[in-house]
């Protein structure tokens, strides 16, 4: 289930307009930045486990912990950086992919000194169902 | 025990402290036990990121492992438990960078915690009551 939400939220990322015209186009990538070293950009990554809730044995439910990270590089200011987090966070908080519930994040802020990078990292909870 | 307003407010006084201290020191103990699985998280063959394509746990000398720190802070009528790292490089190793992923150890430990967290509290908070 995470890899098809990790790919909803690259398509939904790439089809947000304002997003693209801060980035200078459609700079989404699955991934770590190393791999595609396109800056400025959006990297997605994301993981989930799951554990049988009570009464597996005849409901088959389990309960999801899935988080989706998004990394930022921006080699702008800190305020380019800050709005391109802030277009990430309003294009999947408000609009949460199908098959999801209860969204929320939260963004930290980094400098990398010696590449005069900005990092915004937004991690994504959120919940889904899923019965086997 | 007398039944006055007066002896009724020391009362409340009294098990509302009560409770406070208790719940107190159910967050040291919780904010110590989430501080112990972050150090469980720097420690190679135990770490959580090396069952991870090409990850290793973060340790080289086991100094990050050693800054790893929780204290209990009062901020008005809440008890704030904390759990850090004070070594300089922590941040880069938890939040990754341009040429690294990230491992964040301490957030990864409130998580994977957080019923055991649970339960330390409410076992504060009821020993508190009786």
């Amino acid at each position: 289930m995470i890899e098809d939400i990790k790919t909803a939220a690259i398509a939904a990322l790439k089809a947000d307009a304002a997003l693209a015209a801060l980035l200078g186009g459609q700079h989404v990538y699955p991934g770590h930045v190393a791999r595609t070293q396109q800056i400025p950009g959006c990297y997605v990554t994301g993981s989930d486990s799951s554990a049988t809730l009570p009464g597996y044995a005849s409901t088959k439910h389990r309960k999801n912990s899935p988080t989706l990270q998004v990394d930022v590089f921006h080699a702008g200011t800190s305020l380019q950086a800050g709005n391109v987090a802030k277009a990430v966070n309003a294009a999947l908080l408000g609009a949460p992919l199908t098959g999801t519930y209860g969204w929320s994040s939260t963004t930290t802020e980094q400098f990398e000194e010696d590449g005069r990078l900005q990092h915004r990292l937004i991690r994504f909870r959120f919940g889904y169902s899923i019965q086997d | 025990m007398d039944l006055t307003p007066e002896s009724l407010a020391r009362e409340l006084t009294r098990r509302t402290e009560l409770i406070h201290d208790e719940i107190e020191q159910a967050m040291a103990k919780a904010a110590a036990n989430v501080e112990g699985r972050g150090k469980v998280y720097c420690t190679p063959g135990e770490s959580p990121y090396e069952t991870q394509q090409s990850r290793k746990a973060p340790f080289i000398t086991g100094f990050l492992r050693s800054k790893m720190a929780s204290d209990v802070i009062l901020d008005g009528h809440d008890i704030v438990g904390r759990v850090g790292n004070s070594a300089s490089y922590a941040v880069m190793v938890h939040e990754g960078t341009s040429r690294m992923g990230g491992r964040p150890f301490i957030l990864d430990a409130i998580e994977d915690e957080k019923e055991k967290t649970a339960a330390i509290l409410a076992a504060g908070g009821a020993k508190g009551c009786r």
